[in-house]
């Protein structure tokens, strides 16, 4: 049997395998020097952390629990309202942390409402260009014609317009 | 053990939404202890500690009205005290940043390592080790190895997967036992 990796030296030691792979370290251990050594440090240096338990006195408690309370009541409906949001956020986050195809759905959705404005504005701004140069356009042609009349009026021919579009604009 | 108070931590928070404001002082009562040792693992301060049990009492008690009971109620406490707690290691190392870029003596040195080898405070090593590890890493083993809890129950308190989980345990186990072992 080859010899164990670390990931299974570990489970074994919290005790995360099956019986019939528990059996099987087992057996590797009586045949394997190696592998008999590296468990022999792992489970010295786990066994040494100690699970040491740490408390605080009643007074202390007290203390906290009264600070809770307080601010239970203190906090104003915008607190809580932010809080639940927050709180929302928070629990949102932790879901989507570890599932990637809801993060790139919620990513493409994001992206899309904060694109959709800007495309949006590119839009209006072309078409308001285009309006622009055709009201120019428009007045440059009116300017032309109203040009035509007063040459018509005054009965001027074709080679004096030139000079009088000129005095005219 | 939180994982073996469910059924009491669930009766209570019952109580506490049917309007028996009590229920919620009897709560925290029966989960503080919990709460401020795993806090304890990830600060290493007990004043830290102390505030990161508070925050994370007030935000049980918000959030008590909107539990879903879409998992465990410890799992949710777990989580709830795991993000305060690295809420808190986040603001506390920005701080020691900024303090560090202006007293560089104050830097971690092999001589004060020495210093902590010689008083023979192994524990207290492990312990700054275990703060230092990568989120994902410390949030394994300190679930796994004092809270108990098994493989199959860290991945629903993390969410993710039971391999990604063993992978973080091992590789939480390696570092801090090469990181103790070259000092000792």
């Amino acid at each position: 049997m080859k010899c164990l990796s670390r990931k299974q030296l570990l489970l074994f030691f919290y005790n995360e395998l099956n019986a019939q792979e528990r059996d099987s370290v087992k057996k590797h251990f009586l045949t394997c020097s190696h592998c008999s050594k590296n468990y022999e440090n792992l489970n010295n240096f786990l066994e040494s952390i100690k699970k040491e338990k740490v408390d605080i006195s009643q007074d202390s408690l007290n203390s906290i629990l009264r600070q809770v309370e307080i601010q239970t009541k203190q906090e104003s409906f915008l607190v809580r309202l932010w809080q639940r949001v927050v709180f929302t956020l928070e629990e949102l986050m932790a879901n989507l942390e570890h599932k990637p195809q809801l993060a790139a759905v919620a990513f493409v959705i994001i992206a899309a409402f904060l694109l959709l404005p800007v495309i949006n504005n590119r839009e209006q701004a072309v078409t308001a260009k285009v309006d622009i140069v055709d009201i120019e356009m428009e007045l440059a042609f009116e300017d032309q014609n109203n040009t035509d009349v007063i040459l018509d009026i005054f009965n001027l021919d074709s080679s004096q317009k030139s000079s009088s579009t000129f005095i005219s604009s | 053990m939180l994982k073996n108070k469910e059924e009491d931590i669930k009766r209570l928070a019952d109580n506490f939404l049917n309007g028996d404001d009590g229920a919620f002082s009897e709560l925290a009562r029966l989960i503080h202890s919990d709460i401020l040792n795993i806090s304890y693992r990830y600060l290493t301060n007990m004043e830290d500690a102390k505030d990161a049990l508070q925050l994370s009492l007030l935000k049980i008690h918000e959030g008590l009205k909107y539990f879903r009971n879409t998992s465990k109620f410890s799992t949710w406490i777990f989580r709830i005290t795991i993000n305060t707690s690295l809420d808190f290691l986040r603001k506390r190392r920005s701080i020691f940043n900024l303090n560090s870029r202006y007293k560089s003596e104050e830097k971690f040195t092999s001589a004060s390592l020495k210093e902590e080898i010689d008083s023979k405070d192994k524990q207290a090593l492990i312990r700054k080790e275990i703060s230092s590890l990568p989120a994902r890493q410390k949030n394994a083993f300190i679930l796994r190895h004092y809270e108990d809890l098994s493989i199959e129950e860290i991945s629903n308190t993390m969410g993710c997967s039971q391999s990604a989980v063993k992978t973080h345990l091992k590789r939480a186990v390696r570092t801090l036992q090469k990181k103790v072992e070259v000092v000792l």
